[in-house]
């Protein structure tokens, strides 16, 4: 079944003197559970699309629709960003308070949530987050990782369907990038709709589809597979496929009989039977 | 020598209950022309060793010498030693504050004592070093480029003021592969004509295998290993570390295990290409 739905959607920023493209016809459907990974360079469009997921930008042509219901339907909206929850790229600009368990309280309050539902909820969000240890610590303290995993149990109290992560690995090294992305792949797994906006080409290669944009448009959607073996597509989107298939595609290019790979292990793999 | 330091050793909070060791007698020395590379887990003291250089915290025990100024010695020449050394901070975009960027660059040397014209054509000399046209951005407002064109403003406006030394807090963080590419090649190209000795941190190892000849690692305060590259990837055990190795080493070492070897140098995708065309041609096993 899917959960998204968006239809010849277009969307541009307008100032006083000019318009710039944010997107421009996009049609893609989400199905619930899907685990989609969201690529492509700087200002192709990529966090335009994930704010008119979520009602935060409303298209100007087209239409987005959350399990049904349409962002630009006004009396929709908080239903659709209960629906839909976003992790952002900074963790610091984030947090809301200065307890860990009223900051992950924050969304359910404003929606309006019984007291004794909210704590039920803030303890399973933590606890999915492997943060309920620290629930009446302060967040201040915390690292990168572990900010950006409560940043994720906050949205996760709201009980959303799809969960958006728009570069929330961006400012985190590499132990942080770990902890957030198996956070992440567990929640998929029991079932969360997950949309991973990211540069790191290796956090693309466990999706289980690939959506290439460039200049406002969907270049391509296809398996890590497919798209990492484009070496055309990889080019024109200026993505920098993981080393594994950059040694793949040069050795093709060279005339050796490979095939496109994912990860390390499975080019050795290929490169032992060159033997 | 550009950078000596000596028994370095600083203490947060000391005498608190949040008394934190974050460098524990760290001894290395630069020389002019190197490219070092300086990685640890986050929480290592990699920032505390560099705001030392900079003089941007105060030496507490040890000895930190830059060129000829000693931040041992009392009362040394601050402002003359941030003129040797140029600071890029994280995220450096965000620290972008004029109306132009003309203005924006021109801030350091006029710091330091440059008159306006003088600072000016420094600031052009700069911000076309960078890649970026001077006709076409002086002008603009720092805040309406895009994020890659910010980051090359915030070198510029380190350059303008000519060091001798880099420091590049990871550079490319947070850029898309175009940007982070185009910056490691901005910073290869600067080391050629502009400011030969270049210290980095990264965390993605990858990059320090590709761009820097020294490693330097720390690891809760201590500099466990001075090495180059290839000796540290391929010699030393980093797993408990929990460093990444790079990839090109990751599959050569997977290689060797099913019984191809190749030479213990690779650091890069081409260099593993290219180490694997010949295996390949000269027979496999037999080569």
């Amino acid at each position: 079944m899917s959960i998204l739905e968006l239809n010849d959607l277009s969307f541009s920023y307008k100032t006083d003197e000019e318009e710039t493209i944010g997107v421009k016809n996009i049609n893609l459907t989400v199905e619930k559970g899907e685990f989609i990974v969201l690529l492509g360079h700087n200002g192709c469009g990529k966090s335009t699309l994930a704010k008119l997921l979520n009602g935060l930008l409303l298209p100007d042509e087209g239409t987005v629709s959350v399990d049904g219901f349409l962002t630009s339907d006004e009396s929709n909206i908080y239903k659709i960003r209960s629906k839909v929850g976003m992790v952002f790229q900074n963790p610091d600009n984030q947090m809301v308070a200065s307890i860990i368990e009223d900051d992950v309280a924050f969304g359910p309050e404003n929606l309006g949530v019984e007291r004794s539902e909210i704590v039920k909820r803030v303890e399973w969000a933590l606890e999915a987050v492997g943060m309920s240890a620290y629930r009446k610590g302060t967040p201040f303290k915390l690292s990168g990782g572990q900010k950006q995993r409560i940043a994720i149990a906050s949205v996760l109290a709201m009980k959303p369907d799809v969960l958006i992560l728009d570069e929330s690995t961006a400012m985190l090294d590499p132990q942080g990038r770990e902890e957030v992305l198996s956070v992440v792949k567990k929640l998929n797994a029991d079932g969360m709709t997950v949309i991973l906006i990211t540069h790191y080409m290796d956090e693309a290669t466990d999706a289980d589809r690939i959506v290439v944009m460039n200049a406002g448009q969907i270049e391509a959607t296809g398996t890590p597979k497919e798209i990492f073996s484009d070496k055309e597509l990889i080019d024109r989107c200026r993505l920098h496929p993981p080393v594994c298939c950059g040694v793949m595609h040069k050795l093709s290019a060279l005339g050796f009989p490979v095939e496109p790979v994912l990860t390390d292990e499975e080019a050795v793999e290929v490169l032992c039977r060159l033997r | 020598m550009s950078i000596e330091i000596k028994d370095l050793t600083f203490v947060y909070g000391a005498r608190t209950p949040y008394e934190k060791k974050a460098l524990d007698n760290v001894t290395f020395s630069v020389n002019e022309g190197e490219s070092v590379g300086l990685i640890g887990m986050t929480g290592s003291g990699k920032s505390t060793l560099l705001q030392h250089i900079n003089g941007l915290i105060k030496l507490k025990s040890g000895q930190v010498k830059v060129f000829d100024i000693d931040l041992s010695k009392r009362k040394p020449d601050l402002m003359r030693l941030r003129k040797h050394v140029g600071m890029l901070f994280q995220y450096p975009e965000y620290q972008l504050f004029a109306d132009t960027v003309k203005a924006d660059v021109m801030f350091g040397p006029i710091n330091f004592g440059m008159k306006k014209p003088e600072a000016e054509e420094a600031a052009k000399k700069a911000v076309t070093l960078t890649g970026l046209d001077w006709e076409e951005i002086k002008d603009r407002s720092p805040l309406e480029l895009s994020g890659g064109q910010k980051r090359r403003v915030a070198i510029a406006g380190i350059l303008a003021y000519s060091p001798d030394v880099l420091i590049l807090d990871e550079p490319t963080a947070g850029l898309d592969p175009a940007g982070k590419k185009e910056m490691l090649d901005l910073i290869a190209s600067l080391r050629k004509t502009t400011v030969s000795t270049v210290i980095t941190v990264s965390h993605n190892m990858d990059e320090i295998a590709e761009y820097c000849d020294r490693v330097i690692v720390l690891d809760g305060g201590k500099l466990i290993y001075d090495t180059t590259p290839e000796k540290l990837f391929y010699k030393e055990d980093v797993s408990a570390l929990r460093l990444h190795l790079p990839h090109a080493v990751r599959i050569v070492k997977l290689l060797e295990q099913k019984g191809i070897v190749l030479p213990h140098d690779i650091l890069t995708e081409d260099a593993l290409v290219n180490a694997l065309k010949e295996y390949f041609l000269k027979g496999g096993d037999h080569a």
